[in-house]
This record gives C-alpha cells, sequence and structure tokens, in this order.
C-alpha cells in the first residue's frame, strides 16, 4: 500500500511569542511533528492583531523557521484563535423522537442538531466553534442516540463566536504567507486536547491556559467541552502591576516577576528582600519579597475568581473529579496550583505533556500549539445536518 | 456570556470570510511563494500543452505520413551485413532473401518484418536481428540440420528433391554439400499437407527416424551406410519403421524395443545370413526371436542395385498421397518365401 504523507502547520499567535510546528501526517493516522519555529510577538495586544505588519513579520518569521526546520513547505495551518472578543453561550433544542415505534432515527439526530445550531449572532459577529454537548434522550445522557429508544431527543451546544474582523486579520495574517487556514481552533480546546486524557474528561476537568496576555478555558465533563472561553488578563499583567507598584520599567518588572513573583504568599517577613539587579550598580535597589508577592498573588487570584465566575453555574466542584489542569507560560509560577485549588475548591496541577512529546516541546508554553496539531487529526467531524446528509447520499451514489 | 435573543438561520462561521489576500498585504516571503505558485501552475500548462501539442502532431504524422515516424532519427546507410551462423547459409544469401533497397537507413529497418522474411525460409530455425551503429546490420541464425531427403512430384510433372529436418520440418535446402546430401536417406511412406503460405506441414514422427538414424550412425556406421530408404507407411498404424538396404529388401524397427537393442541385434543378423541374400528381418517382435525371410535363390538384394544418387523412392504429389503401401511384418513373414528363425542372444555384444 503505497503511504499518504501530508505536511500540516500549526500556529499559535500569542501575545508573547508566536510559536509555529510542522506536523508529518502518514494516513491521516500516525503523526510526527518534524519543525519548529518561535518568534516573539508583535503587533498582537490581548491575543488581538493590532499592527498588522508587525504581527505579520512575527508569524511569517516563525514560519519560516519552522518550514526550514523541516525542510519542507506547507500550504495549510491549523490556527488557534484567542482573544478578548470570544464571547459564547449555550444553545438548546429538542425534538419528539419522529418514528411510531419512538426509535431515533439518523433524521431526529440530524434535525435537533440543526435546530441548536441555527441561532443567529449579532451583526458581526461569527461563529469560531460549536461545542457540542453529549445528547439527552427523556433526560439520560447518551453519546449516540442512534437506534435508541425514547420520546424526547434534546442536545446543547456551546457556541463560541467572535468579531469578525478580530477572527479575519488573524487569518490574513497566515494568508500574508500564502498558506491557506484550513482550521480554526479555540486556544483552549487546543490545549486541553493535549494536556488531558479522555478519562480525566469523562470525569470532568477545567483546564485553564494562562499566557502572557489572555487566559483561556475550558471546562469538560462527561468526556466532551462543556464551556469555553477567554479572559483577557496572562502574566503580562503580572509584570504591569509589578511595574506600576514598584515604580519599575517593564523589563525590570519582568525580569524581577520571573526571578520572586509567586501566586500565593508565603513570606511572612517585610524584611525579607530581594535586590532589582544584584549587581550592585547605580539604580539597583531592593524590594520587599512580600510586597512582590502581595501583588502577583492578588492578580493571580483575581484572574482565577474571574474564570471561576465566567464559568457561572456549569461550575460545580462536586463533578470536577479531575480538578483544575493548569498550562501556559504562566502556569510556570511558583503557586499557582494551590491558589487554583483554593479559588476552584478542587485539586488542582500543572500539566503534564504526554510521552511522545520530546523534551524541547514539554514546556508548557507550547500545549496549544502541540494541541492544534492533536485535536485537529483527531477531531471528528460535527452530526452532520439534514441538509448535509441528502448531499451525503448523493456523494455515495457517485461514489459507488 | 451573552445569549442572543434573535433566533433565525444559521449563523455565519469563520469560514465564511475569504481566504483572499491582494498580494500587497502579503509578506515579501509571501509575495515569493505566490510567484513561485503561479511559475509552477504556469509550467505545468506549459508542460501540459506542450504534450497535447506533441501528441496531436503525432496523431497528424500518422494519419499523412507514417513513414516519417518509421524513421524518425536518421543515420546512416546500411553498408555491411554480418552473419553469424550454425549453418551452412551465407551473408549472399541473406542479402538476397532479405532484398534491401540500396541505400536504406539503418534505422528505417523494420527488423520484425526482416525477421519474419528469414523465418519463412524453414531452414532457418531461429533469426536475430541487431542494428550496429552506425551501418552494420547483425544476424545470427540458428538453421536446421537434414535428416531425411524426399522427393515431390507437382501438378505438372516436375520432381523436386526436399530435405526433413529433425523436428519434421521440410525444406529444399540451401548450400549443403552434394556428398552430404547424397548420403541421406529417402523418405518414404509420408503424406506432405502443402500449406497456404507455401512448403508443407512438418512431417510427424521425424524425430524417431532420427533417432533410429542416430543410433545407427554412431554404433554401425558401415551397414547405416547402406541404409537408401526409410519408410513410414506403418509407423503411424504399427508403430514400425522400415528400411530398405542395398542388401535387404525390408528391415522392420519397432517402437517396443530402444534402437540401440534393435541394430545390434540387425548386426548380428547380418553376420549369421551372410552366406545367404535376406529379403526381409523383422525387429519388431523383440528381442528373442528375429524372423528372417531369405531372397528366392538368384536373387539379389531388393534395392540392389540401389542407385544411390537416383534412387526410386515413392512419388509424393502436392496434394495428399501415401507412398508405398506395404502390409504388415507378420502378412509378409507368413506370405513369404519359407523362413527361418535366427536365435540371437539376448545380448547384442555376444
Amino acid at each position: 500500500m503505497i503511504s499518504r504523507t501530508k505536511y500540516i502547520g500549526a500556529v499559535e499567535i500569542g501575545t508573547a511569542k508566536v510559536s509555529v510546528l510542522i506536523g508529518e501526517v502518514t494516513n491521516g493516522r500516525s503523526l510526527s511533528i518534524v519543525g519548529m519555529g518561535e518568534c516573539a510577538s508583535r503587533g498582537v495586544i490581548k491575543g488581538s492583531v493590532f499592527d498588522f505588519k508587525a504581527a505579520s513579520d512575527a508569524a511569517h518569521s516563525a514560519l519560516l523557521e519552522a518550514e526550514r526546520s523541516a525542510g519542507v513547505r506547507v500550504d495549510e495551518v491549523y490556527l488557534a484563535q484567542t482573544g478578548a472578543h470570544l464571547d459564547g453561550f449555550s444553545s438548546d433544542a429538542s425534538v419528539q423522537v419522529s418514528a411510531a415505534n419512538n426509535m431515533v432515527s439518523e433524521f431526529d439526530t440530524a434535525t435537533v442538531c440543526d435546530m441548536a445550531r441555527s441561532k443567529q449572532l449579532p451583526e458581526g459577529r461569527m461563529v469560531v466553534q460549536r461545542l457540542r454537548r453529549p445528547f439527552r434522550l427523556d433526560g439520560r445522557l447518551v453519546p449516540d442516540p442512534d437506534s435508541l429508544v425514547g420520546r424526547e431527543l434534546q442536545v446543547s451546544y456551546f457556541v463560541v463566536h467572535g468579531q469578525e474582523s478580530r477572527i479575519a486579520d488573524n487569518i490574513h495574517v497566515i494568508r500574508g504567507f500564502n498558506v491557506r487556514v484550513s482550521e480554526l481552533i479555540l486556544s483552549s480546546l487546543a490545549s486541553g486536547a493535549v494536556v488531558t486524557a479522555p478519562d480525566e474528561r469523562q470525569h470532568g476537568v477545567l483546564v485553564l491556559d494562562i499566557g502572557a496576555g489572555t487566559t483561556d478555558y475550558v471546562l469538560y465533563r462527561d468526556g466532551m467541552p462543556q464551556v469555553a472561553g477567554v479572559v483577557p488578563v496572562g502574566g503580562s499583567h503580572l509584570t504591569n502591576d509589578l511595574a506600576l507598584g514598584l515604580r519599575l520599567t517593564e523589563g525590570q518588572a519582568e525580569k524581577l516577576k520571573l526571578r520572586c513573583a509567586r501566586a500565593t504568599m508565603v513570606t511572612k517577613s517585610r524584611e525579607d528582600k530581594v535586590w532589582l539587579n544584584g549587581d550592585f550598580a547605580i539604580g539597583d535597589r531592593q524590594f520587599p519579597r512580600l510586597t512582590i508577592e502581595q501583588i502577583t498573588s492578588a492578580r493571580v487570584w483575581e484572574l482565577l475568581e474571574v474564570v471561576k465566575k465566567k464559568l457561572g453555574p456549569a461550575f460545580a466542584p462536586e463533578r470536577l473529579g479531575s480538578g483544575v489542569v493548569l498550562t501556559g507560560g504562566t502556569s510556570k509560577l511558583p503557586g499557582i496550583t494551590e491558589a487554583a485549588g483554593k479559588v476552584f475548591g478542587v485539586s488542582a496541577h500543572l500539566s503534564e505533556a504526554p510521552s511522545w512529546v520530546s523534551e524541547n516541546l514539554r514546556d508548557p508554553s507550547f500545549s496549544t500549539v502541540l494541541g492544534l496539531l492533536h485535536y485537529g487529526l483527531s477531531s471528528r467531524p460535527e452530526v452532520p445536518t439534514a441538509r448535509s446528509r441528502s448531499t451525503g447520499l448523493l456523494k455515495k451514489l457517485f461514489a459507488s | 456570556m451573552n445569549k442572543p435573543s434573535s433566533l433565525a438561520s444559521s449563523a455565519r462561521s469563520w469560514r465564511d470570510i475569504p481566504q483572499v489576500v491582494a498580494p500587497r498585504s502579503m509578506s515579501r516571503e509571501g509575495r515569493r511563494r505566490l510567484t513561485m505558485g503561479f511559475v509552477k501552475v504556469g509550467l505545468g500548462l506549459l508542460a501540459f500543452a506542450f504534450v497535447a501539442w506533441a501528441g496531436w502532431e503525432v496523431v497528424q504524422l500518422w494519419q499523412h505520413d507514417p513513414m516519417r515516424l518509421a524513421a524518425p532519427v536518421k543515420s546512416d546507410p546500411l553498408r555491411t551485413i554480418k552473419l553469424t551462423t550454425n549453418g551452412v547459409l551465407d551473408e549472399e544469401w541473406v542479402v538476397e532473401k532479405l532484398a534491401l533497397p540500396r541505400g536504406v537507413a539503418l534505422m528505417e529497418l523494420d527488423l520484425d518484418a526482416l525477421q519474419t522474411h528469414l523465418l519463412a525460409d524453414r531452414q532457418v530455425r531461429t533469426a536475430v536481428l541487431t542494428r550496429k551503429f552506425p551501418d552494420t546490420l547483425l544476424v545470427t541464425l540458428q538453421e536446421r540440420s537434414p535428416v531425411v531427403r524426399l522427393r515431390v512430384v507437382d501438378r505438372s510433372g516436375q520432381s523436386r528433391d526436399l530435405l526433413v529436418a529433425r523436428d519434421g520440418m521440410v525444406f529444399p535446402g540451401v548450400n549443403f554439400a552434394p556428398e552430404m546430401v547424397a548420403a541421406l536417406p529417402w523418405l518414404d511412406g509420408v503424406t506432405l499437407a502443402p500449406l497456404k503460405t507455401g512448403g508443407f506441414s512438418p512431417v510427424a514422427g521425424l524425430e524417431t527416424v532420427a533417432d533410429l538414424l542416430e543410433t545407427a550412425q554412431i554404433n554401425v556406421p558401415n551397414l547405416r551406410r547402406t541404409w537408401r530408404v526409410i519408410g513410414m507407411e506403418r509407423f503411424a498404424s504399427y508403430g514400425e519403421i522400415l528400411v530398405r538396404t542395398e542388401q535387404v529388401k525390408e528391415i522392420t524397427f519397432g517402437l517396443r524395443d530402444d534402437f540401440l537393442t534393435q541394430v545390434a541385434l540387425l548386426d548380428a543378423v547380418l553376420a549369421e545370413t551372410r552366406e545367404r541374400p535376406v529379403s526381409t528381418i523383422n525387429l519388431s517382435l523383440g528381442k528373442k526371436q528375429v524372423p528372417v525371410v531369405y531372397a528366392p535363390e538368384g536373387a539379389a538384394g531388393a534395392l540392389a542395385p540401389a542407385p544411390v544418387a537416383n534412387p526410386s523412392p515413392a512419388a509424393l504429389r502436392d496434394a495428399p498421397r501415401a507412398g508405398t503401401n506395404g502390409k504388415p511384418a507378420g502378412a509378409t513373414a507368413t506370405a513369404g518365401p519359407p523362413r527361418f528363425i535366427v536365435s540371437i542372444s539376448p545380448n547384442p555384444e555376444s
């Protein structure tokens, strides 16, 4: 048998950096990562492009580096989508089972899905992703209702939508490299796919991908994503808070954050101080460690509270058996798991990359771009709509 | 989360965003890739157009001037024909047979047709023709060797002699030495079927005859030299080969015993009966009994004096026609003159 090899790129245009991976997909099943490119991001704030030229230059540099390291050219990419403009809502629908013997048919499934998906959005908004929750047949959860007997079939979608112009900007940055965007995937879903196991998703798990400019979250329950969203707060806000609170430049604050910041307070004494640079040069000064921890922990605590609030009634600690998984560059902040555990009232732990990921990609900051390749390959197409079902018959006819 | 109040037809998806970007919005690398893409498409179209044009030209040429297709490469005219053969044919024969026009180019030769032409002569078993640039045609032949000869008489009464190879192929025979041809026995009692393409169909059973002759030639060459006619009239029906020699009118060989045993018996019988002329010897009944019929007193051998150069075989016409129609050996033995059985030891050497 001749093996079919295809090269797919995965691109995350983040606030701090642009990451690109190139995966070699063989026969649509096996994936090998053959190229990698990284570049400091420019022209992006809180996950949204505000300087097209600068953002394009950064993204294209990373793409070019990845192509060179892989030695191949990619023609299509999976692109991660984040940003404060993203929002979501639940869309529910139910139908009475049409057959006289109450056996659910493919037509019923397609109809209820069509109904749940046919919600109009406000002007200028467009759907980024629809997350289908499990079907309910007379109130009981069923993964696939086909051929089961019941009276009422319900389905619920969590629809993530965003500002058309912001989404288009992201796509156009990639198109400027003359590469097609074949899939647009929520950053949180991409991260969640790679840092959680299927049984964790089944038991219920909350994934927080805390980046530099945004925090992406996704709540899994019954093996499927229930709620996903974005909070426009990330590690750069900690830096900014430190800069404002201690009257430092952004560069100094970033260095201090990396050295001394914590998500929880452990220092008791104000006498415990840290030097800004530690080189005893002019301008070098000391800061109480307690102050630094107060500033950063307050922001982290606030961030986690905002996420909890945005989850709303969907969040129930008793239905979060696998707790909270933290990933993203800012998840390396010491004490952040304790903070998350206290805020959400469940156990929290840092993400671990799967065993198949090589050592240089095991850093949490790569979880989104890794997840793009993984999610893009493993995701199944949504339930066919009534319209697409009819064309399916035509396809079958032509195929035969 | 804001839940939209209005519910209507399905909302727009990010896939509705057109992924078309003007080149001015692209980075330098993007423009380079776009240009390369156009170049590739252009080259592809150009290649396709070239292939299409070439195909159209070939079709046109095929329809109007197919000879130009036969000689797509101009080469030097043919100057030399080199022959390699295991037989007696020579280059002169090849030149005459091929009858190539003067000055024909080497690449214009249709080697398949020429090979078929050579193979039409049954003396040629295989023929391989090879171009050797710049101007030589190499011809490699394997020829058939004759085992027996026969004479046919056509409708006009003209007779001609033909040769028969081990595989039964009948051919006129070119360049064979006259003394070699004269030494071949005549074949009798066969029916030749003319072919539409000329010549005759192969004679069945010649391989067995060839084996007999070969065995005799190796073991009793002096005896073999006296064999004049090989009769196959009883071959198909009784599995017998009749041999007429200068001394004996008819020697019958059978297929039951191997030819070596029968030849040894023959040698022994002739040694035992050298005082009286023998008319027939039947070796087909086995090793223990060999019926021998003596010739009447005063009569010479059946074919003696057998004219070697001008024998009298059964005349065969182009139309199927049987040769001498002999009776079975047993009948001859009982109806002929008194006979006696020569007892021969099973051991041929004794």
